[in-house]
């Protein structure tokens, strides 16, 4: 009996000690690698990161281009991937549900170098896009449709049954439900993962490489034959030459990046509180 | 209280549908869940303008013959309907029955309430005007008509644009029966409206059906039986997915035929 308790004991305290551990290994490598990022280009933080361009040791174009190619990601990518995913959660027969979903994993599992690789055969050389931004979008938007596909299609999917079932019940037209009955629910779930597929995208060097490639100017608004400047495209290429300036260029260009991803995902976390309220009171 | 249904403006055949009411003719009805019948050759004839109490004891079936009226297994994966059931004169599983028209005509309320996350005013006007029987601006009336029917108006009129969900429980419900009652519905299914409420809205919910039966059918689940003896004019008893008895409610509840009705109405089973 005494023992037994004690054996208790022994489990719960391991127990709380490995998911103390676990958290510790979210935690600490996160706020290390923000803080230590900062800090370290902190020196190279100056008015002139954003007024001079690569070519003078700012950051502007990598800045500006970063922006464009995350909008268009997010036009492109995030209106393909809501619409997938509402189709497979809402219209699709249970076998081209799982046939669509099947795609959209292996999709999901193809690295981004890889997708970086085939934007470069097929957009930049077969159809002579050269390097572009559009280029760029669509290897970045393809490798995250897979993410909003999903997470739509579980926005849309969790919503309950009964207001379903109510609204059929009622007679209701199919697209009257989807916009008024389980839009609303679903839209929290929606917006973060839109959030989370851009801050990804934001993150990401190998497909712009191959397709985006790199310029040290402002972008400009020619779809082709127009190489693009980014952030990441920028601790990549300065990490590899030789000098203190590229270094810390290629620090704050870092630094800046993660910034834009924390900024997202805070702004998502926020939007997505604010819609869960609106619904939750519904003053319309 | 009682609005005059006739004054709400509306166009001549909603008008026209307005005034009518249908039996609900079930004939050999079996429903089938993969190889498990749930419903076992059913035939049962519900009169217009009356309140039927269908009871039973659990899982005997209830759900799933109200289901079957309005068609809602259409939606269930594995369940297969087979049988007749026509309202008035149409034949619900008739190859070119309009489903949309069919439910308009079929109202069902569910055990739980279930209002739309939209304003107090959109979750009783979504309906007619999919349906195209209002306006937008006639809407407004409509919605106004229907709460003062259910007894809601008092309690709502200054926060329509408000979130449901700031209502209470038996307050939710009343809004989802002012919302199936805004299409004018000819039948009326209730599956156990009231076993999550509270007497006084319980009371307040039998009074209105009584009303509401002057002009529709009315088949009500119900595990209450002193609720099936008061509101209710016929009683269909089921068990295990077989009709055993259906008759008037006071044949029903005094001189029963078969004796599992007998058993059941004094609390022998179920
Ligand atoms: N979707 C489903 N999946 C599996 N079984 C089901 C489903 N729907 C109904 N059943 C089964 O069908 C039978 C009848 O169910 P139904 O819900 O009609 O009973 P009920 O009379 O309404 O019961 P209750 O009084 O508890 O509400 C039950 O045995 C139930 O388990
Ligand atoms: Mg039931």
């Amino acid at each position: 009996m005494e023992s037994k308790s004690r054996t208790r004991q022994v489990r719960a305290v391991l127990f709380w000690a490995l998911c103390a551990i676990a958290l510790a290994i979210i935690i600490v490598p996160a706020v290390a690698i923000v803080v230590g990022i900062i800090a370290k280009a902190w020196p190279a933080f100056s008015p002139a990161i954003i007024t001079h361009t690569t070519a003078t040791d700012g950051l502007q174009n990598a800045i500006v281009g970063t922006l464009i190619l995350s909008v268009g990601v997010l036009l492109t990518a995030g209106t393909i991937g809501v619409l997938g995913g509402l189709y497979i959660a809402e219209f699709a027969s249970p076998r081209i549900g799982s046939v669509l979903r099947f795609f959209s994993e292996v999709l999901s599992g193809v690295p981004s170098i890889v997708v970086g690789y085939v934007g470069y055969l097929s957009l930049v050389v077969a159809l002579g896009w050269g390097y572009s931004v559009l280029g760029g979008v669509l290897a970045l938007g393809t490798l995250i449709i897979p993410y909003i596909v999903k997470s739509t299609e579980v926005a849309f999917s969790t919503v309950p049954r009964s207001l379903r079932e109510g609204s059929v019940a009622l007679g209701l037209p199919k697209l009257t439900m989807i916009r008024k009955v389980l839009l609303p629910p679903a839209l929290p779930g929606i917006i973060s993962g839109l959030v989370i597929a851009i801050a990804i995208s934001t993150g990401e060097t190998a497909p712009l490489l191959f397709t985006a490639d790199f310029s040290d100017h402002n972008p400009s608004i020619a779809l082709f034959h127009n190489p693009v400047g980014y952030l990441t495209g920028v601790t990549y290429f300065d990490l590899q030459q030789p000098g203190a300036n590229y270094l810390a260029l290629a620090n704050a260009a870092a630094a800046v990046t993660v910034i834009m991803i924390l900024v997202l995902i805070f702004g998502g976390r926020l939007i997505t509180a604010r819609s869960r309220r609106m619904i939750a009171r519904m003053d319309v | 209280m009682t609005a005059g249904y006739l004054s709400i403006p509306t166009t001549a055949t909603a008008q026209k549908e307005r005034s009518s009411s249908a039996a609900v003719r079930v004939r050999g009805l079996s429903v089938k869940l993969a190889s498990r019948t749930l419903i076992d050759d059913v035939s049962v004839t519900f009169p217009e303008k009356r309140i039927t109490a269908i009871v039973g004891p659990t899982g005997c079936g209830k759900t799933t013959l109200l289901r079957s009226i309005n068609r809602m297994h259409d939606h269930s994966p594995g369940i297969t309907v087979s049988g007749d059931i026509t309202v008035g004169d149409t034949h619900v599983y008739g190859a070119t029955t309009h489903l949309r028209e069919l439910r308009r005509r079929v109202g069902m309320l569910f055990q739980r309430a279930n209002p739309f996350p939209q304003s107090i005013e959109d979750n009783v006007g979504i309906a007619p005007r999919a349906h195209g029987m209002v306006s937008r601006r006639q809407s407004r009336e409509l919605v106004e008509q229907q709460l003062i029917e259910v007894g809601l108006w008092e309690a709502v009129k200054d926060r329509l644009s408000s979130s449901p969900f700031t209502l209470s429980g038996g307050q939710q419900q009343l809004l989802c029966l002012a919302r199936t009652l805004a299409l004018s519905p000819e039948v009326l299914l209730l599956d156990e409206p009231t076993s999550a409420l509270d007497p006084g809205t319980t009371e307040h919910i039998e009074a209105l059906l009584k009303r509401l039966r002057e002009r529709m059918t009315i088949l009500i689940v119900t595990h209450n039986l002193s609720q099936a003896l008061r509101i209710s004019d016929e009683v269909a008893f089921f068990m295990a997915g077989k009709l055993v008895e259906h008759a008037t409610s006071n044949t029903f509840f005094h001189e029963a035929a078969d004796q599992r009705s007998r058993d059941y109405v004094s609390g022998r089973v179920g």
